[in-house]
């Protein structure tokens, strides 16, 4: 089930409201049991025969906190539970994502001819995982408590507007709030305005972008021109960014719905002027995981120099394997690695503020992310490298053609607002002129016209998947 | 006090989410008909186990209840009200398009372009339906081991061979991938008709030919893409059809205005152009016998009567005899851009049996043996054929032509004119003229 779908908007969404506030206001268990059961309903909705492998991992993950918690102090024994946690939740991981890859890789690389299953991948399998594995880790460390009740830590890994695709809720932040937490007409207000936000930035500005890039990617090499190839790359920037952002929106605008506080996961990472300051921004969930979870854990930066880059090349491996099993991905970790471990060694943020390299240094981090989800887009390692030589003019194809003319004749107004609203404008304008009360008047006109419009779309019924969704 | 329209405004946000999203919720049937939603969950349950073969395991009841639940609660918004609501939403979507100046709208199943001309065209990718054109190659070859002609009738697409009328950059490659597949079949020996020729020298006919809002052609092609098969049939087949059938001076021209079609409901009415149809009902006096298998609702109807009872084309297998004509058998096999020419081949045969393929469910090798036909037609267009392999030609040989499993609905666009308009105020005007 989609968050931009009718069946969420005007069944799914009102029912839960309707129940949770409606009749079991008074019942903080009934309605945490509620919450569960209706997101493990919202997961079957989409996948009925793999909410049991989460019921499964909900279950498993449930034991290991108990007895992870019962032999924290045995260091040998808590090591012990936490290696045998991660190699189960790994395991189911590694077996959905990563086994087809990794056998089509050996059968490539050995010449071999081992048969290769075809397995389906879960929806949301990467991120379900990683917030199972942060349950676990956070009790080992003192961070939170364990869960008596199964059906908390069902709720806390199963929670439907992070179920899917993210933000990455660590097991510390959310602990208290299983029990603890207060529910609020402010809150309710404020989750309904992050929802109407994440809602729009899906259905008008991620959804046409897509056209765009898929028109640009999908196109026979000979037919994209130079332009065009800049235009599609351009468009997946912006779909991808809006797409998820968006998605990030609407799943801390419900989760504020119902009185839950989640972390913020984008703080406009296109207006970054380095890489670094880029990841800093973008998906900080799964950075701040990495970094918690495995970079530290490995010696951080608290090393030599010689260590200190096999962390950050672990780190950046798994970043790019995570988002999918395929070497673009891992391509595309190991191209931010590189491009990290320049900036941390010529101390690239600390230099070159002035008023004249500072728009330079931005233009470098834009070409950056944008060659980097070119990347990331591409079917594989051979469709980036001649997407490549189209966008430096090395293919051969003409400059400009109709087709450009075309597509951007379609998504000119959309690309004017993409790239306005990829930018602080918003959180400028508050601070410039909020609280008068003709601004928030205008406030509640664009917001009412904008879940107005995202509406429309909805109901049209546009071209609508979620690209994290294949995480 | 600053901050205080602040959370006027966004509490006012707030209820005004729940208002909207309360108030959509309205618009379906499962609040206030819970039992009848809960009933229908329980007959797409049973539809869906229905269509299983063997037992199901436990993943496959999963997967039918959850589509059983997925299409109740989609069906359950298809009340008058929901309809209506759902209407207006997106003419306010067809408007907005209009306002910034958007050409075309691309959804998971299609891409649709307003041409120079205002039509509504399906954008067409390019598809090798090289594999299609095999399986059309064999079927040809199996009808001919039985003695059977077989004739392929490539029916055109709304964007002219000759005059495309895309805006600049826009492509559709319907033209290109018809010229491939027809150059394929003459190769291997396939008797071939392009209709995209009939208006050749006429471009702007061929549009006015086609509705503005749909894929599909007028009745007045339909009729013309006759008149050049009954020549070839007469010239090549052994056929006797009379010329007065033929000729369009021997018919009237009716005309329907205000008219909106499938895309009108998907594109908005005003992103899409009011439609009209033009008809061609003869003046010559005409005596049929119909026996057809109607899908929805399913029943068998027998009329005997003029012309007007070949109008209403909602069914799957339709057996025509003319009584004005003594002899020749055809069977049509051909999909929703047929319903339109299967009202006029029974003037040019005695017998003539129509059949979608993509609903067929009986044995057509006992239908051969029994009906003995003097020719078989199919009549799609190159898409059609792409879809043709692909739902149906893909089964093993030795079951193609025998047994076929009903699929999803046919397209019912094309009944309009006879039927009473009754749902969401599609037909405006119901206004006839005769020409």
């Amino acid at each position: 089930m989609l968050f931009s779908s009718e069946i969420f908007l005007f069944l799914f969404l009102p029912f839960m409201l309707f129940v949770y506030y409606g009749l079991l206001f008074r019942w903080r268990s009934l309605q945490n049991l509620f919450l569960l059961g209706m997101s493990l309903l919202f997961y079957a909705y989409g996948e009925p025969w793999f909410v049991l492998v989460m019921v499964t991992s909900i279950l498993a993950n449930w034991i290991f906190g108990l007895l992870v918690e019962k032999f924290r102090e045995n260091r040998t024994a808590g090591r012990g539970i936490l290696i045998a946690m991660l190699v189960v939740n790994l395991g189911i991981l590694g077996y959905f994502k990563y086994w087809m890859f990794f056998l089509g890789n050996i059968n490539y690389f050995i010449g071999s001819y081992i048969p290769i299953p075809q397995i389906t991948l879960p929806i949301g399998i990467s991120f379900f995982t990683f917030q199972a594995i942060s349950y676990v880790m956070d009790i080992y460390r003192g961070k939170g408590k364990a869960q008596k009740n199964p059906c908390n830590v069902g709720l806390y890994i199963a929670f439907f507007p992070q179920l899917i695709a993210g933000p990455i809720v660590r097991y510390e932040t959310i602990a208290e709030q299983i029990h603890g937490r207060r529910e609020s007409l402010d809150d309710f207000s404020e989750g309904a305005c992050r929802f109407i936000v994440g809602l729009s930035k899906k259905m008008l500005l991620a959804n046409t972008m897509a056209l765009v890039a898929d028109a640009a990617f999908e196109m026979a090499p000979t037919d994209r021109c130079v332009l065009m190839a800049w235009m599609g790359a351009l468009a997946y920037t912006f779909q991808i960014y809006f797409d998820f952002s968006g998605y990030s929106d609407m799943a801390i605008g419900l989760g504020k719905m119902f009185g839950f506080h989640f972390l913020e996961n984008f703080q406009y990472p296109y207006v970054s002027r380095s890489v670094s300051e880029f990841w800093r921004r973008w998906h900080m969930s799964l950075s701040s995981f990495f970094r918690d979870y495995v970079y530290i854990p490995l010696g951080g930066n608290r090393v030599n120099n010689a260590r200190l880059i096999l962390n950050l090349f672990v780190v950046w491996a798994l970043t790019g394997l995570w988002h999918g099993a395929n070497w673009t991905f891992i391509g595309w970790g190991l191209f931010y690695f590189v491009l990290l471990v320049f900036e941390k060694y010529t101390g690239f943020e600390k230099r070159g503020n002035s008023s004249f390299l500072l728009p330079l240094k931005h233009l470098y981090t834009i070409l950056a992310f944008v060659l980097g989800w070119v990347l990331f887009r591409a079917e594989n390692i051979a469709a980036a490298g001649t997407y490549f030589q189209t966008l430096f003019g090395l293919a051969g194809t003409p400059f400009f053609n109709d087709f450009v003319v075309f597509y951007f004749h379609e998504s000119r107004y959309f690309f004017a607002f993409a790239v306005l609203f990829s930018m602080p404008v918003v959180p400028w304008l508050e601070k410039r002129w909020g609280g008068r009360a003709c601004f928030e008047m205008l406030r509640v006109l664009a917001y009412c016209a904008l879940f107005f419009v995202s509406v429309v779309y909805v109901v049209q019924g546009g071209r609508n998947p979620f690209i994290y969704f294949n995480f | 006090m600053k901050w205080y329209w602040r959370y006027i405004g966004q509490r006012l946000i707030g209820i005004l989410f729940c208002v909207g999203i309360f108030f959509n919720l309205a618009l379906y049937d499962i609040p206030w008909h819970p039992y009848t939603f809960a009933k229908s969950v329980y007959w797409e349950w049973e539809s869906c186990l229905g269509k299983e073969t063997t037992p199901p395991n436990i993943q496959q009841v999963c997967e039918c209840l959850r589509n059983a639940v997925r299409n109740a609660v989609q069906s359950s918004r298809n009340n008058p009200l929901g309809k209506r609501a759902d209407q207006h939403l997106i003419n306010v979507f067809g408007s907005i398009q209009v306002l910034l100046d958007i050409q075309s709208v691309r959804d998971d199943l299609s891409h649709w372009c307003r041409l120079k001309n205002g039509y509504v065209a399906m954008l067409v990718p390019r598809q090798d339906n090289t594999e299609a054109a095999d399986a059309l190659i064999q079927f040809d070859r199996w009808l001919k081991t039985k003695n059977i002609p077989f004739l392929f009738v490539q029916a055109p697409h709304l964007v002219c061979k000759y005059a495309p009328e895309l805006p600049r950059g826009a492509t559709c490659f319907s033209d290109d991938n018809t010229n491939r597949l027809l150059d394929y079949l003459r190769e291997a020996g396939v008797d071939c008709l392009d209709t995209r020729e009939i208006f050749r020298d006429c471009p702007q006919k061929h549009y006015e030919c086609f509705l503005k809002s749909e894929t599909h052609w007028q009745m007045e092609y339909a009729f013309y893409a006759f008149q050049q098969t009954g020549r070839h049939l007469n010239e090549k087949y052994g056929f006797s059809i009379p010329p007065e059938v033929l000729d369009a001076d021997n018919y009237y021209r009716v005309r329907d205005d205000s008219v909106l079609y499938g895309q009108g409901e998907r594109l908005g009415e005003t992103f899409v152009p009011e439609d009209h149809k033009v008809f061609f009902l003869p003046k010559f006096p005409t005596q049929f016998i119909s026996d057809q298998e109607i899908y929805w609702p399913r029943k068998m109807l027998h009329q005997e009567g003029s012309f007007d009872i070949l109008m209403p084309p909602r069914t799957m297998e339709e057996r025509v005899i003319n009584q004005n004509i003594p002899s020749k058998r055809v069977l049509l096999i051909t999909d929703s851009f047929g319903a339109n020419f299967s009202r006029y081949m029974p003037l040019g045969c005695h017998e003539m049996v129509f059949v979608c393929p993509l609903r067929y469910h009986s044995d057509l090798d006992e239908k051969l043996k029994q009906m003995q036909p003097d020719i078989v037609i199919l009549l799609l267009t190159a898409r059609g054929v792409g879809r043709l392999y692909t739902d149906y030609i893909t089964l093993p040989l030795e079951t193609r032509y025998t047994h076929r499993r009903l699929k999803f609905p046919f397209c019912a666009t094309l009944c309009e004119p006879w039927c009473a308009s009754s749902d969401g105020g599609r037909h405006r005007k119901f206004q006839r003229e005769v020409l």
